[in-house]
Protein backbone atom coordinates (compact mmCIF):
# COMPACT_ATOMS: atom_id res chain seq x y z
CA UNK A 1 0.00 0.00 0.00
CA UNK A 2 1.32 4.02 -0.74
CA UNK A 3 1.94 5.90 1.74
CA UNK A 4 -0.28 8.82 1.64
CA UNK A 5 2.25 12.02 0.85
CA UNK A 6 -0.66 14.39 1.72
CA UNK A 7 -0.13 13.24 5.19
CA UNK A 8 1.55 15.82 7.98
CA UNK A 9 4.14 13.40 8.54
CA UNK A 10 5.77 13.10 5.02
CA UNK A 11 8.97 14.49 6.10
CA UNK A 12 9.54 12.09 8.31
CA UNK A 13 8.26 9.20 6.11
CA UNK A 14 10.36 10.47 3.20
CA UNK A 15 13.49 10.34 6.32
CA UNK A 16 12.10 6.91 7.49
CA UNK A 17 12.64 5.43 3.95
CA UNK A 18 16.56 7.48 3.52
CA UNK A 19 17.62 6.03 6.46
CA UNK A 20 16.38 3.07 5.68
CA UNK A 21 17.87 2.69 2.61
CA UNK A 22 21.75 4.65 3.74
CA UNK A 23 21.04 2.28 6.92
CA UNK A 24 21.50 4.11 9.54
CA UNK A 25 19.10 5.69 11.97
CA UNK A 26 16.09 7.98 11.51
CA UNK A 27 18.41 10.30 14.06
CA UNK A 28 20.90 10.61 12.03
CA UNK A 29 19.08 11.68 8.84
CA UNK A 30 19.51 15.57 9.33
CA UNK A 31 16.96 18.09 7.30
CA UNK A 32 19.79 18.88 5.40
CA UNK A 33 20.59 15.13 4.50
CA UNK A 34 22.87 14.84 1.01
CA UNK A 35 25.39 12.80 -0.39
CA UNK A 36 27.51 15.51 1.08
CA UNK A 37 26.61 15.34 4.26
CA UNK A 38 25.88 11.89 4.78
CA UNK A 39 28.74 9.34 4.00
CA UNK A 40 26.49 6.54 3.11
CA UNK A 41 24.74 8.04 0.53
CA UNK A 42 26.90 6.93 -2.50
CA UNK A 43 25.64 6.69 -6.07
CA UNK A 44 23.87 2.80 -5.47
CA UNK A 45 22.04 4.09 -2.76
CA UNK A 46 21.15 6.97 -4.23
CA UNK A 47 19.69 5.09 -7.27
CA UNK A 48 17.80 3.01 -4.58
CA UNK A 49 16.03 5.68 -2.90
CA UNK A 50 14.77 6.48 -5.98
CA UNK A 51 12.91 3.28 -6.85
CA UNK A 52 12.19 3.10 -3.04
CA UNK A 53 10.35 6.10 -3.09
CA UNK A 54 8.80 5.12 -6.12
CA UNK A 55 7.73 2.43 -5.01
CA UNK A 56 6.44 3.28 -1.32
CA UNK A 57 4.58 6.67 -2.84
CA UNK A 58 3.08 4.95 -5.63
CA UNK A 59 5.29 7.45 -7.81
CA UNK A 60 6.30 7.76 -11.53
CA UNK A 61 9.31 9.97 -12.30
CA UNK A 62 10.21 12.21 -15.39
CA UNK A 63 13.48 12.31 -16.08
CA UNK A 64 13.99 15.53 -14.93
CA UNK A 65 12.17 14.85 -11.53
CA UNK A 66 14.69 11.79 -11.31
CA UNK A 67 17.93 14.09 -12.23
CA UNK A 68 16.44 16.87 -9.75
CA UNK A 69 16.87 14.90 -6.31
CA UNK A 70 19.81 15.67 -4.82
CA UNK A 71 19.56 15.90 -0.90
CA UNK A 72 16.28 15.10 0.97
CA UNK A 73 14.68 18.18 0.95
CA UNK A 74 14.21 17.81 -3.09
CA UNK A 75 13.21 14.49 -2.49
CA UNK A 76 10.50 15.55 0.14
CA UNK A 77 8.95 18.51 -1.89
CA UNK A 78 9.04 16.21 -5.29
CA UNK A 79 7.18 13.40 -3.36
CA UNK A 80 4.43 16.46 -2.10
CA UNK A 81 3.90 17.64 -5.42
CA UNK A 82 3.46 14.64 -7.08
CA UNK A 83 1.26 13.70 -4.90
CA UNK A 84 -0.98 16.96 -5.13
CA UNK A 85 0.16 18.48 -1.49
CA UNK A 86 1.73 21.60 -3.01
CA UNK A 87 5.33 23.12 -3.21
CA UNK B 1 31.34 24.73 -21.27
CA UNK B 2 33.19 23.85 -24.62
CA UNK B 3 31.19 22.87 -27.54
CA UNK B 4 28.75 21.21 -25.47
CA UNK B 5 25.79 19.14 -27.28
CA UNK B 6 23.59 18.34 -24.32
CA UNK B 7 23.18 20.22 -21.26
CA UNK B 8 22.21 19.20 -17.72
CA UNK B 9 21.51 20.75 -14.78
CA UNK B 10 25.43 19.34 -13.52
CA UNK B 11 26.95 17.31 -16.52
CA UNK B 12 27.23 18.47 -20.09
CA UNK B 13 28.11 15.96 -22.95
CA UNK B 14 30.24 17.03 -25.87
CA UNK B 15 32.15 15.41 -28.57
CA UNK B 16 35.77 14.30 -27.16
CA UNK B 17 38.89 16.00 -27.55
CA UNK B 18 42.21 15.18 -28.32
CA UNK B 19 43.06 16.72 -25.07
CA UNK B 20 40.58 14.55 -23.65
CA UNK B 21 42.98 11.61 -24.84
CA UNK B 22 46.25 12.86 -23.41
CA UNK B 23 44.26 12.75 -19.65
CA UNK B 24 42.90 9.98 -17.35
CA UNK B 25 40.36 8.77 -20.32
CA UNK B 26 42.21 5.71 -20.79
CA UNK B 27 43.70 4.76 -17.48
CA UNK B 28 39.56 4.73 -16.13
CA UNK B 29 39.44 1.66 -18.65
CA UNK B 30 42.58 0.22 -17.22
CA UNK B 31 40.95 0.35 -13.59
CA UNK B 32 39.72 -2.60 -12.20
CA UNK B 33 36.83 -1.11 -10.38
CA UNK B 34 35.45 0.55 -13.30
CA UNK B 35 35.85 -2.04 -15.95
CA UNK B 36 34.95 -4.83 -13.66
CA UNK B 37 31.45 -5.06 -15.33
CA UNK B 38 32.35 -4.44 -18.35
CA UNK B 39 32.04 -6.55 -21.22
CA UNK B 40 35.53 -5.12 -22.76
CA UNK B 41 38.51 -3.75 -21.24
CA UNK B 42 40.08 -6.13 -19.13
CA UNK B 43 43.14 -5.74 -20.91
CA UNK B 44 45.02 -2.78 -19.54
CA UNK B 45 44.36 0.40 -21.37
CA UNK B 46 46.92 2.46 -22.96
CA UNK B 47 46.66 6.41 -24.20
CA UNK B 48 47.64 4.78 -27.81
CA UNK B 49 44.78 2.40 -27.47
CA UNK B 50 42.55 5.40 -26.65
CA UNK B 51 44.01 7.51 -29.38
CA UNK B 52 42.91 4.85 -32.08
CA UNK B 53 39.57 4.32 -30.55
CA UNK B 54 38.93 8.37 -30.51
CA UNK B 55 39.84 8.39 -34.48
CA UNK B 56 38.08 5.75 -34.91
CA UNK B 57 34.96 6.82 -33.05
CA UNK B 58 35.50 10.47 -34.57
CA UNK B 59 33.95 9.19 -38.04
CA UNK B 60 31.96 6.94 -37.23
CA UNK B 61 28.51 7.12 -37.76
CA UNK B 62 27.19 3.86 -36.21
CA UNK B 63 28.83 4.86 -32.84
CA UNK B 64 28.32 8.39 -30.94
CA UNK B 65 30.87 8.70 -27.94
CA UNK B 66 30.67 11.47 -26.05
CA UNK B 67 32.42 13.17 -23.15
CA UNK B 68 30.09 13.90 -20.12
CA UNK B 69 31.82 16.82 -18.30
CA UNK B 70 31.09 18.53 -15.04
CA UNK B 71 29.49 22.12 -15.50
CA UNK B 72 31.11 23.76 -12.79
CA UNK B 73 34.86 23.01 -13.43
CA UNK B 74 34.68 22.00 -17.04
CA UNK B 75 36.46 18.57 -15.71
CA UNK B 76 35.87 15.89 -18.12
CA UNK B 77 34.63 12.98 -15.65
CA UNK B 78 33.04 10.07 -18.20
CA UNK B 79 32.42 9.14 -21.47
CA UNK B 80 28.79 8.32 -23.02
CA UNK B 81 27.95 5.23 -25.57
CA UNK B 82 25.32 5.16 -28.15
CA UNK B 83 26.65 2.20 -30.08
CA UNK B 84 25.85 -0.66 -32.67
CA UNK B 85 23.17 2.48 -33.95
CA UNK B 86 21.37 0.51 -36.90
CA UNK B 87 19.85 3.13 -38.63
CA UNK B 88 17.77 0.90 -40.56
CA UNK B 89 15.69 -0.99 -37.32
CA UNK B 90 16.58 2.12 -35.78
CA UNK B 91 18.12 0.93 -32.62
CA UNK B 92 20.98 1.23 -30.79
CA UNK B 93 23.53 0.43 -27.21
CA UNK B 94 23.38 2.60 -24.28
CA UNK B 95 26.61 2.55 -21.96
CA UNK B 96 28.13 5.61 -19.54
CA UNK B 97 31.29 5.46 -17.49
CA UNK B 98 31.75 8.11 -14.99
CA UNK B 99 35.59 7.42 -14.75
CA UNK B 100 36.40 9.91 -11.90
CA UNK B 101 35.61 8.30 -8.58
CA UNK B 102 34.31 11.52 -6.77
CA UNK B 103 31.53 11.95 -9.37
CA UNK B 104 30.42 8.42 -8.24
CA UNK B 105 28.45 9.70 -5.82
CA UNK B 106 25.12 11.90 -6.09
CA UNK B 107 22.85 12.44 -9.61
CA UNK B 108 26.00 12.60 -12.01
CA UNK B 109 25.50 9.29 -13.59
CA UNK B 110 21.56 9.97 -13.60
CA UNK B 111 21.79 12.89 -15.49
CA UNK B 112 24.28 11.71 -18.43
CA UNK B 113 21.66 8.53 -19.01
CA UNK B 114 19.04 11.21 -18.75
CA UNK B 115 21.10 13.50 -21.64
CA UNK B 116 21.51 9.98 -23.58
CA UNK B 117 18.03 8.65 -23.90
CA UNK B 118 17.04 12.28 -24.52
CA UNK B 119 19.67 12.44 -27.40
CA UNK B 120 18.77 8.79 -28.55
CA UNK B 121 15.14 9.18 -28.90
CA UNK B 122 14.67 13.05 -29.70
CA UNK B 123 17.57 14.02 -31.94
CA UNK B 124 18.87 10.90 -33.67
CA UNK B 125 15.13 9.55 -34.22
CA UNK B 126 15.92 6.31 -32.62
CA UNK B 127 13.25 3.64 -31.67
CA UNK B 128 14.19 1.50 -29.41
CA UNK B 129 17.75 1.74 -26.73
CA UNK B 130 19.09 -1.72 -25.72
CA UNK B 131 21.97 -2.31 -23.06
CA UNK B 132 23.02 -5.72 -21.38
CA UNK B 133 25.14 -6.23 -17.74
CA UNK B 134 25.93 -8.52 -15.15
CA UNK B 135 23.11 -9.40 -13.53
CA UNK B 136 24.81 -9.26 -9.65
CA UNK B 137 25.53 -5.45 -11.16
CA UNK B 138 23.15 -3.35 -8.64
CA UNK B 139 24.19 -0.06 -9.94
CA UNK B 140 23.42 -1.24 -13.31
CA UNK B 141 20.34 -2.47 -12.42
CA UNK B 142 19.18 0.33 -10.64
CA UNK B 143 19.50 2.52 -13.01
CA UNK B 144 17.98 0.93 -15.62
CA UNK B 145 14.65 0.36 -13.58
CA UNK B 146 15.20 4.09 -12.89
CA UNK B 147 14.75 4.73 -16.45
CA UNK B 148 12.03 2.31 -17.34
CA UNK B 149 14.02 -0.33 -19.37
CA UNK B 150 12.40 -3.93 -18.83
CA UNK B 151 14.28 -7.02 -18.56
CA UNK B 152 13.73 -8.69 -21.98
CA UNK B 153 16.11 -11.71 -22.10
CA UNK B 154 18.80 -13.30 -19.56
CA UNK B 155 21.72 -15.58 -20.80
CA UNK B 156 23.18 -17.66 -17.72
CA UNK B 157 26.41 -17.46 -16.51
CA UNK B 158 27.80 -15.36 -19.35
CA UNK B 159 30.40 -13.33 -17.30
CA UNK B 160 33.23 -13.80 -15.12
CA UNK B 161 33.39 -12.03 -11.97
CA UNK B 162 36.05 -12.55 -9.71
CA UNK B 163 35.99 -16.56 -9.10
CA UNK B 164 32.31 -17.09 -10.60
CA UNK B 165 29.93 -16.79 -13.75
CA UNK B 166 27.18 -14.47 -13.26
CA UNK B 167 23.95 -13.84 -15.85
CA UNK B 168 23.95 -11.25 -18.16
CA UNK B 169 20.76 -9.63 -18.42
CA UNK B 170 19.63 -8.11 -21.59
CA UNK B 171 17.11 -4.80 -20.86
CA UNK B 172 15.61 -2.77 -23.90
CA UNK B 173 13.73 0.48 -23.34
CA UNK B 174 11.37 1.85 -26.48
CA UNK B 175 10.68 5.42 -27.53
CA UNK B 176 6.90 5.16 -26.60
CA UNK B 177 7.64 3.77 -23.26
CA UNK B 178 10.27 6.61 -22.72
CA UNK B 179 8.07 9.26 -23.89
CA UNK B 180 5.13 8.24 -21.79
CA UNK B 181 7.20 8.05 -18.79
CA UNK B 182 8.16 11.62 -19.39
CA UNK B 183 4.73 12.57 -19.95
CA UNK B 184 5.39 13.72 -23.96
CA UNK B 185 3.39 13.38 -26.45
CA UNK B 186 4.35 12.13 -30.04
CA UNK B 187 5.65 14.81 -31.70
CA UNK B 188 6.38 17.14 -28.96
CA UNK B 189 9.31 19.65 -28.59
CA UNK B 190 9.24 20.00 -24.74
CA UNK B 191 12.10 19.24 -22.88
CA UNK B 192 11.34 16.15 -20.67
Amino acid sequence: MALDAAAPGLPDQVRGIVAAIMGVGPAEVAEDASPETLAAWDSLRHMKLILAVEEAFGLRLTDSEIVSITDLQSLVTLVRRKRGGGA
Amino acid sequence: MKNPYAVGERVYLRQPTAEDVEGRWHEWLSDEETTRWLALHHWPNSVEAQREFFEASRRSRDRLVLAAVDRETDRHIGVCNLSAINWVHRFCDVAVVIGEPEYRTGPYVLEAMSLLLRIAFMRLNLRIVKSSFAADNDASKAIHEIFGFKEVGRIEQLFWDRGRYVDNVIAALSRPQWMARNDLSAGAEQHA
